[in-house]
C-alpha cells in the first residue's frame, strides 16, 4: 500500500517536467514579418493624411540607380542599399524636385530552423542632408515638393500593407486658392538690362483686338496675361491705332505650356498639380526659350526666364527687350 | 551503444526519470520495512509525510526557540532537472544550472542559483540557418513559505528573484541583397560578445519531499524583462530565459531536485533572562 502511495507521488511530481518536455519553444514562422530590403512609401496630403495623393511623377530613381515604378496603388517600393548604410532617393514630378535619404541599420532576424535568419532593416531615419544623420522626420525647404516626410515604421518588412516613411504634400485647398494662369511678362530695357515701364495701344490675345488686356492707359514695367486653353496663346502687343495704319506696329508673343505641372505656390507655399509650366516661346514655327528679333520691332529680345506661372512678380516667365 | 542512447534520448530520459524514482521508491521501501523490523507502525502512519517537522524547540506560540533573531533551519543544494533533460533530448545542447538556499525558520528561502546554457539550432536541411548561444546565468532572490509549519523538506513557496545573464551569440544568416543596386543574395555571419540582459521572476514553487533530505521543486516563474538592449543578432536563446519570443514577459518552468545537508538547522542558545 505504501509503496503504491509513493509511486504514484512520484510519478505524479515528475508529470510537469513531461508536460514541459512535449511543449514546442519555436518561433512562429510568418513570411509577411520576413524582413525585406525594400522600404515602403506613400504619399499623403499633409491637410488630409487619411488620403494618398496620386502624384504623376516623371520620375523616382534611388540616387546613381535606374528609374523605379510606383504600384497600383501609388505607393512605391524604395530599394535599399544592403552593403551601405544610407540610400538616397529623387522624386522628380514635372514641375518640382526632391531628394529624400533613409538612413537605417541592420539587425540579424532569427525565425528558427524553418525559417532561417535573415538580415533586416531596422532604425529607418530619414534627411534632406546625405551628410546629416537621419531623424524620425523632417521637414522640407520652403518651395520643396515633400511638407515633410516622417518614418511610420523603422523596420523593414515583406509586408507591404504596412508602410515605413510617409511623404506628406500640402496640396492646397481648391476653396481657399486657385492655381495662376497668369503669364508674368516684365520689359527690359535691351541697353541696361533694367526694367522699364512701356506702354502700348493695347496688348490683346490674338483676334482679340475688341477685348484688350492692356490700354494706352496703362503704363508697367510687369503685365500679367491670362493664358487661354491648355497649350498655347498668341498674345499681340500694339503700338498705333489699328493695323490699316501704316505706322502701326504689332507684334505677336506666342507661348506654348502645359497645365498639368506640380508647382508650389509662391505666396502659400502649398502644392498645384495642375499647375501651368513648361513655358516655351514659339517664332516662325520655331519653339524655344530665346529669339532675337530686328531692330524695328518693338521687342528685339524675347527670352524664358521662368517654366512655370506662379505669382511673385520677380520672378517673370519672359522677359521682352525693348 | 551510445548512438542508440543518442537516437532514442526522449525515451531515454523518460527511462532514467522512472529509473531515478523507482530508485527513491525501492529505497523509501527499504527504509520502511528497516523500521517496520524495529516497531510495528500502524497503516496510517505509513500514510504519512516522512519527513515530517523534525524535532524543535519550540515557544508557546509555536514559535522557534532561541534568540528569535535568526534560526537557521536548512542548507539545500541542488540542480534543474529541466535544462539537464533538454541537454539529454536535444542535440547541440548542454546546460545545466546549480541550485542552493538557506531557509530561515523554514519560513524564508534565500535562494541563488547559477547556470550555464550553450545551444545551437541549425537546419540540417537548407545549411543556411546556423544560431548559437554560449553564457551563463545567475539569479538570487527570497521566497517565502506558505506551507511553514508542514514540513521542512515539504512546502508552497512565492517568491521574488533578479536574474542577469550574460552570453554571447552569433548567427549564419541570409541576405537577400537587392537586385535593383546589384546586390545579390549572400550567406553571412555575425557574432555578438557579452549581452547583458536581466529580468525580474515572480516564483510559485511547490517542494515535495521524496526521501530523507531529498526534495522535488517544481513549479513557475513569471519573468519580466528589466533590461534587454537592441542587439543585432535576435535573442533567441538567453541562459535562464531560454527561448526568447520578443515578449515583454514569459512563463518559464523549474524543477529541481534539492537535497538538504543533514547537519542543519542549527539552533541558537536562549538568551538570559535579565532581572
Amino acid at each position: 500500500m505504501n509503496f503504491k502511495n509513493n509511486l504514484r507521488r512520484y510519478v505524479w511530481s515528475f508529470l510537469p517536467l513531461f508536460i514541459f518536455l512535449v511543449t514546442p519553444s519555436c518561433r512562429d514562422c510568418d513570411a509577411y514579418s520576413n524582413p525585406s530590403s525594400y522600404a515602403l512609401g506613400a504619399f499623403y496630403d499633409k491637410n488630409n493624411p487619411t488620403s494618398a495623393v496620386n502624384i504623376d511623377f516623371e520620375s523616382i530613381n534611388g540616387i546613381g540607380g535606374a528609374e523605379l515604378s510606383p504600384m497600383s496603388n501609388g505607393k512605391i517600393l524604395l530599394p535599399l542599399k544592403v552593403t551601405e548604410r544610407q540610400t538616397g532617393f529623387s522624386f522628380i514630378t514635372s514641375g518640382l524636385t526632391d531628394t529624400t535619404y533613409i538612413d537605417y541599420s541592420t539587425t540579424v532576424k532569427v525565425n528558427g530552423p524553418d525559417c532561417g535568419a535573415f538580415e533586416q532593416f531596422t532604425g529607418l531615419g530619414v534627411s534632406r542632408d546625405p551628410n546629416a544623420a537621419g531623424q524620425p522626420s523632417y521637414s522640407g525647404a520652403t518651395g520643396a515638393l515633400f511638407d515633410s516626410v516622417v518614418v511610420i515604421s523603422s523596420t523593414v518588412s515583406a509586408d507591404t500593407a504596412n508602410e515605413n516613411i510617409q511623404f506628406l504634400i500640402d496640396i492646397c485647398d481648391a476653396n481657399t486658392k486657385t492655381v495662376s494662369r497668369n503669364l508674368i511678362v516684365t520689359f527690359y530695357d535691351l541697353q541696361t538690362n533694367n526694367p522699364r515701364e512701356l506702354q502700348f495701344t493695347s496688348i490683346h490675345v490674338k483676334g482679340k483686338d475688341a477685348d484688350p488686356i492692356y490700354t494706352d492707359a496703362d503704363k508697367f514695367s510687369t503685365i500679367y496675361l491670362p493664358l487661354e486653353s491648355n497649350t498655347e496663346t498668341i498674345f499681340e502687343f500694339r503700338i498705333g491705332e489699328d493695323d490699316s495704319d501704316p505706322n502701326t506696329i504689332t507684334q505677336e508673343l506666342k507661348v506654348r505650356f502645359n497645365n498639368s505641372t506640380v508647382i508650389s505656390d509662391d505666396e502659400t507655399g502649398c502644392i498645384f498639380t495642375n499647375g501651368t509650366g513648361s513655358v516655351t516661346l514659339v517664332s516662325n514655327n520655331i519653339e524655344g526659350d530665346d529669339f532675337i528679333f530686328t531692330k524695328d520691332s518693338i521687342f528685339q529680345k524675347m527670352s524664358v526666364d521662368r517654366k512655370t506661372v506662379n505669382t511673385n512678380p520677380n520672378f517673370p516667365n519672359v522677359k521682352l527687350y525693348n | 551503444m551510445l548512438s542508440y542512447i543518442t537516437r532514442y534520448k526522449i525515451i531515454f530520459s523518460l527511462l532514467l526519470s522512472l529509473f531515478l524514482c523507482s530508485l527513491v521508491v525501492d529505497a523509501q521501501t527499504l527504509d520502511d520495512d528497516i523500521e517496520q523490523g524495529e516497531t510495528m507502525a500502524d497503516s496510517l502512519d505509513a500514510e504519512q509525510d516522512t519527513t515530517a517537522v523534525e524535532p524543535w524547540p519550540l515557544n508557546k506560540k509555536g514559535e522557534p526557540k532561541g534568540s528569535g533573531y535568526f534560526v537557521v533551519s536548512g542548507i539545500r543544494f541542488g540542480t534543474d532537472l529541466r535544462p539537464l533533460v533538454s541537454s539529454l533530448s536535444e542535440k547541440d545542447m548542454t546546460a545545466y544550472t546549480f541550485y542552493g538556499d538557506v531557509m530561515i525558520r523554514n519560513q524564508w528561502y534565500v535562494t541563488a542559483e547559477y547556470g550555464y546554457m550553450d545551444r545551437t539550432r541549425s537546419s540540417v536541411e537548407t545549411n543556411v540557418f546556423n544560431y548559437q548561444s554560449t553564457g551563463s546565468f545567475y539569479r538570487f532572490g527570497l521566497e517565502y513559505n506558505l506551507m511553514r509549519k508542514a514540513s521542512v523538506d515539504s512546502g508552497l513557496s512565492i517568491g521574488l528573484k533578479y536574474a542577469n545573464s550574460t552570453f554571447d551569440q552569433s548567427a549564419d544568416y541570409y541576405s537577400t541583397g537587392n537586385g535593383y543596386w546589384g546586390e545579390g543574395a549572400t550567406l553571412k555571419s555575425l557574432s555578438e560578445k557579452n549581452v547583458n540582459v536581466d529580468w525580474f521572476e515572480f516564483v510559485v514553487s511547490l517542494k515535495l519531499a521524496l526521501w530523507k533530505g531529498l526534495t522535488a521543486d517544481f513549479g513557475f516563474a513569471y519573468n519580466i524583462k528589466k533590461d534587454f538592449p537592441a542587439t543585432a543578432i535576435t535573442k533567441n536563446d538567453i541562459p535562464g530565459w531560454y527561448f526568447n519570443k520578443d515578449d515583454r514577459s514569459r512563463l518559464n518552468f523549474h524543477y529541481r531536485l534539492l537535497y538538504r545537508i543533514p547537519l542543519l538547522p542549527l539552533y541558537t542558545q536562549e538568551r538570559p533572562r535579565r532581572r
